[in-house]
């Protein structure tokens, strides 16, 4: 395999797990959040963190894992977990504030439809999460479109090394300092198809089940 | 057997609200018999079924299902026994069929058996032709009467309808009369809102008037009716 397909190959495998688990984690907090008028003051804090600058989730991160930090012994800088740790965690206020909006209006609409023909919690909540995939899939597309463009995360934690963390995002960085700009456009590009191609993909899912 | 159905002094108000919404309503529902509750907008009518059909628990007072308080004893269970229908019926993003099989399926009903209700009802209710649409994108008309067949599929004990032939023509309205009847014949308990007094004349035998959150007049519907046109007459129990 060319090295350029392999820093592909690892950034859609990097970003897809860091999405996996931050949704994983993501949706059920959004539900939760939705249910609660006390909690909704957690919504709105994710909702301000939805921008926060990836530089930032990286440095904090990297005095978490560096030998001296609280989690050195952990012994995960510079490794691909590290990126993916970096990204789940920069991608879930995104996730959980997108979810959530659409949960709450979704939760309003059907719990009481739900109740009125018998339905118990779990029920209700399964007609919620039901109802309201192809905006929770919407959701999972933005945090993966974010995670596999990001920089500072996958520069910071990662190292950029070769065959092990570089990605395309670091690569693109590392191409354009060297003046190889063919390449760094090459990936460019290749970045740019990923993003809309998921999103494309996900479109196509929201029309067929619109249909269904 | 049917619900009797025994509301003590109930109130309840809107979270974040001052004013109750609905207060000391104290009505007693027995099966068989169909209640027609009617008032002007924010007269409290939406609350009182919503209550009825176990959505919102009271503030204050009681409510009682054969002599037990549901909110205390098993929701669910009594939740299973009450249908409470939407003036504009909330529809799942999915077929006609799919939304008159979704009651069923929560009740663990074989599929043989749900597909035998919802061709019976579908059938009485003129919705055959529509099965396979997608029911979010029927007229509110439609809507309507798949709101209503969804409800009625499970063979409820108490049915709530709030505002059931506010979107419907004369033929669905008598259609939908006339199945009420029978469902009453059968000793379910059922209430009906609707800010159509002929259309409540027709369908109920008793009548409940809210105002304001409470009972102004209640009694046998023509009485209650002449009572609230004519006004000199005076109302048999309030």
């Amino acid at each position: 395999m060319s090295e350029l397909a392999s820093i592909v190959l690892r950034s859609i495998v990097i970003s897809g797990t860091a999405t996996i688990l931050a949704s994983a984690w993501s949706i059920p907090l959004a539900y939760l959040l939705s249910g609660s008028y006390r909690l909704r003051h957690i919504a709105y804090l994710l909702e301000a963190l939805v921008g926060i600058p990836t530089v930032l989730v990286g440095l904090l991160l990297y005095m978490l894992l560096s030998n001296a930090g609280p989690l050195g012994f952990l012994q995960l800088l510079y490794t691909p977990q590290a990126i993916i740790t970096g990204e789940a965690l920069l991608i879930t206020p995104l996730i959980t504030a997108v979810s959530y909006q659409t949960l709450k209006e979704t939760r309003t609409k059907y719990t009481e439809l739900a109740l009125s023909l018998g339905a118990t919690q779990q029920q209700v909540a399964g007609l919620v999460i039901s109802q309201s995939l192809p905006s929770l899939l919407a959701s999972i597309v933005m945090g993966y479109s974010r995670a596999i463009g990001e920089l500072g995360v996958a520069l910071i934690v990662g190292g950029n090394i070769k065959g092990l963390t570089r990605t395309i995002t670091t690569s693109i960085a590392l191409y354009t300092a060297m003046g190889e700009y063919e390449n760094a456009i090459k990936l460019g590009l290749v970045l740019v198809v990923l993003t809309i191609g998921v999103s494309l993909l996900v479109r196509l899912v929201k029309r067929k089940w619109d249909i269904d | 057997m049917g619900y009797r159905l025994v509301l003590d002094n109930v109130s309840y108000k809107y979270p974040g609200q001052t004013q109750y919404a609905i207060s000391d309503i104290s009505i007693e529902f027995i099966p068989g018999i169909i209640y027609g509750v009617i008032g002007s907008n924010g007269a409290g009518k939406t609350t009182l079924l919503k209550i009825t059909g176990l959505l919102y628990k009271p503030l204050k007072g009681k409510i009682l299902l054969n002599g037990k308080d549901p909110w205390t004893n098993n929701i669910e269970y009594y939740r299973r026994r009450t249908v409470y229908v939407h003036e504009k019926p909330i529809m799942l993003r999915t077929t006609v069929y799919n939304n008159l099989l979704y009651p069923l399926k929560l009740r663990e009903i074989p599929r043989e058996e749900a597909h035998k209700r919802i061709q019976s009802i579908a059938h009485t209710l003129g919705l055959s032709h529509f099965l396979e649409e997608k029911a979010h994108k029927l007229s509110t008309g439609q809507k309507q009467l798949v709101g209503i067949a969804r409800a009625l599929l499970v063979d409820p004990d108490i049915i709530a309808l709030d505002e059931p032939f506010s979107n419907l023509d004369f033929t669905k309205k008598k259609l939908v009369t006339s199945l009420l009847r029978k469902l009453s014949s059968k000793g379910k308990t059922i209430i009906v809102s609707s800010h159509d007094t002929l259309t409540i004349e027709k369908t109920s035998d008793q009548l409940i008037v809210l105002e304001n959150g409470k009972i102004i007049c209640k009694g046998p519907t023509k009485e209650t009716i002449k009572f609230l046109y004519e006004g000199n007459s005076s109302c048999s129990d309030n």
